[in-house]
């Protein structure tokens, strides 16, 4: 049932929320999905109450479920290829190496994050949420979101640990890593909803290739590359990536 | 005791103790029916993306509010074709006030006095100046998004029409809001293009203004939002004052010198001209 009503969700958006995700409407998606045949009293004061525990219990796993559009594993993918060419010999060329990690990761982040409609509908929950009234209800879901938000959170530090290890940067003070991943994630997601409401924004050509070839940048990873200067720098003690036999 | 005025079902409007009647024009009861269906929102939150916002509710406040009293039938074919129209009103007029929040005039309250202030005699000077109007020009944006309930309103329902189908009210409500975005960024085009000029910066070649202004706005949104849910989002303390002494800085007044350093440099053909005495 739940994985039904999110599926409604994905298909349909929030909508109006989740007052349309009625049982009536589950039901029939469970019966056309697998063959099950449901009623009311199969799940009314046996799985929920009512209708809107129901709904809740669907808001709840949106809110929960954080990451779950693989947009980590897919900006780790496009920077697989990447890592393998940068010149890590001297702190210009992990500089160099650094702004190609924010060009490639910015364009792949985004776009995971654009298409994917997990986020949009994590995002709505987010938004229902603080602009709700007060109610133990909200404090649920508000709860949920930040579980959720914690563990993304704390896997994107981890990603960016890794990079900045295999770079030779370290996090500049007075700031933290996790400063850096809030900062980042904010920004991805304004532009990401900016890039919502205004698709077709044209790509920014900077003269950064080698021997100052014309590339594409995306909006998000200019930012992000003044993001990454302005937290990372690099490491005098670095001696060399670490490397597993 | 003032006479409480009654709008009859065919749209004409009585007052109980006078027996002169007006006549409201569909205009004014529309503004009159958005106005209340607004302040509900505002009161009440979004809750389900205005499914909530029916016109007995509607009615209803307005007759404890204001003491007008409509019924179903002065609105429905009059003003609205059903409830649903009037809905996607309501949603639309919040959806094309980008600055409702009025962000920008507190922001240049905050910036106004600093710019007056500011050393601008040497490069240095110039940039130390704008890295200070990041962080308090940040700060001061980021608190008049935090504090109203028009902001939240307008971001909810920004977010709701992204996770729909663009259809019907639905593509009015993005056009409104799309349309909303820009007049937005061409005031705040306007007001980065002024700073730089005081201070004598230009931006960096490939980059443009109206990219400055998106990426700032971009942060501003996804900064926002997080608030309230991550304390890193407090502040932060760092040795930019006068000989090193400590600053507070918003994680945003961070973001935004971030950006400000990546798209703007300091001019070389700029002359400073001291102020009149």
């Amino acid at each position: 049932m739940l994985q039904a009503g999110l599926a409604i969700l994905v298909e349909q958006g929030l909508g109006v929320g989740a007052e349309e995700l009625t049982f009536k409407k589950v039901l029939d998606r469970v019966e056309s999905s697998s063959g099950v045949r449901l009623t009311n009293a199969s799940v009314i004061r046996r799985v929920w109450e009512n209708q809107a525990e129901f709904q809740d219990d669907v808001l709840l796993a949106v809110a929960r479920a954080g990451d779950t559009g693989g947009e980590m594993g897919d900006t780790a993918a496009a920077l697989v290829p990447l890592f393998e060419a940068i010149d890590l010999s001297s702190p210009a060329g992990r500089l160099r190496g650094l702004s190609e990690v924010c060009r490639v990761g910015g364009a792949a982040s985004l776009r995971t994050l654009v298409d994917s409609r997990n986020w949009s509908l994590w995002v709505g929950v987010w938004v229902l949420a603080v602009t709700g009234p007060p109610s133990e209800r909200g404090r649920r879901i508000r709860q949920a979101l930040i579980d959720g938000y914690e563990s993304t959170t704390d896997a994107w530090a981890e990603l960016y640990a890794s990079m900045a290890s295999y770079l030779g940067l370290r996090v500049r003070a007075p700031f933290t890593l996790r400063q850096l991943t809030v900062s980042v994630g904010a920004l991805v997601e304004g532009c990401a909803l900016r890039e919502g409401a205004e698709r077709d924004t044209a790509a920014i050509v900077r003269p950064t290739g080698p021997g100052g070839g014309l590339e594409e940048w995306t909006l998000f990873g200019v930012g992000l590359e003044a993001l990454a200067l302005q937290y990372l720098e690099p490491d005098p003690d670095w001696t060399g990536p670490v490397t597993t036999a | 005791m003032l006479p409480r005025p009654t709008v009859c079902d065919d749209g004409a409007m009585a007052e109980l103790l006078e027996t002169r009647r007006t006549r409201r024009s569909r205009g004014e009861l529309r503004d009159l029916l958005v106005g209340a269906g607004r302040a509900i929102l505002e009161e009440e939150g979004l809750a389900v993306g205005a499914g909530e916002l029916t016109f007995r509710r509607v009615f209803d406040h307005l007759a404890a509010t204001t003491g007008v009293r409509l019924t179903n039938a002065s609105v429905i074919r009059r003003v609205w074709e059903n409830q649903e129209h009037f809905r996607a009103d309501v949603l639309e007029s919040i959806a094309s006030k980008a600055d409702a929040s009025g962000e920008l005039d507190r922001t240049l309250g905050a910036l106004a006095p600093l710019l007056d202030a500011f050393d601008r005699t040497s490069p240095e000077a110039r940039v130390r100046s704008l890295c200070e109007l990041a962080r308090v020009g940040g700060e001061a944006s980021m608190r008049a998004r935090l504090e109203t309930r028009d902001w939240s309103l307008w971001v909810g329902v920004w977010v709701l029409a992204l996770t729909t189908t663009p259809t019907g009210h639905r593509r009015r409500i993005r056009d409104a809001l799309t349309t909303g975005l820009d007049t937005a960024a061409d005031v705040w085009e306007q007001l980065f293009a002024g700073i730089c000029s005081h201070l004598g910066l230009r931006v960096r070649a490939p980059l443009t203004l109206h990219q400055f202004t998106l990426a700032v706005s971009a942060m501003v949104e996804g900064a926002a939002l997080r608030q309230g849910g991550d304390p890193e989002l407090t502040l932060v303390e760092r040795p930019t004052g006068p000989d090193g002494a400590p600053q507070e800085w918003t994680l945003f007044g961070v973001c935004m010198e971030a950006l400000a350093l990546r798209f703007l440099e300091i001019d070389p053909d700029w002359t400073h001209v001291a102020p009149a005495a």
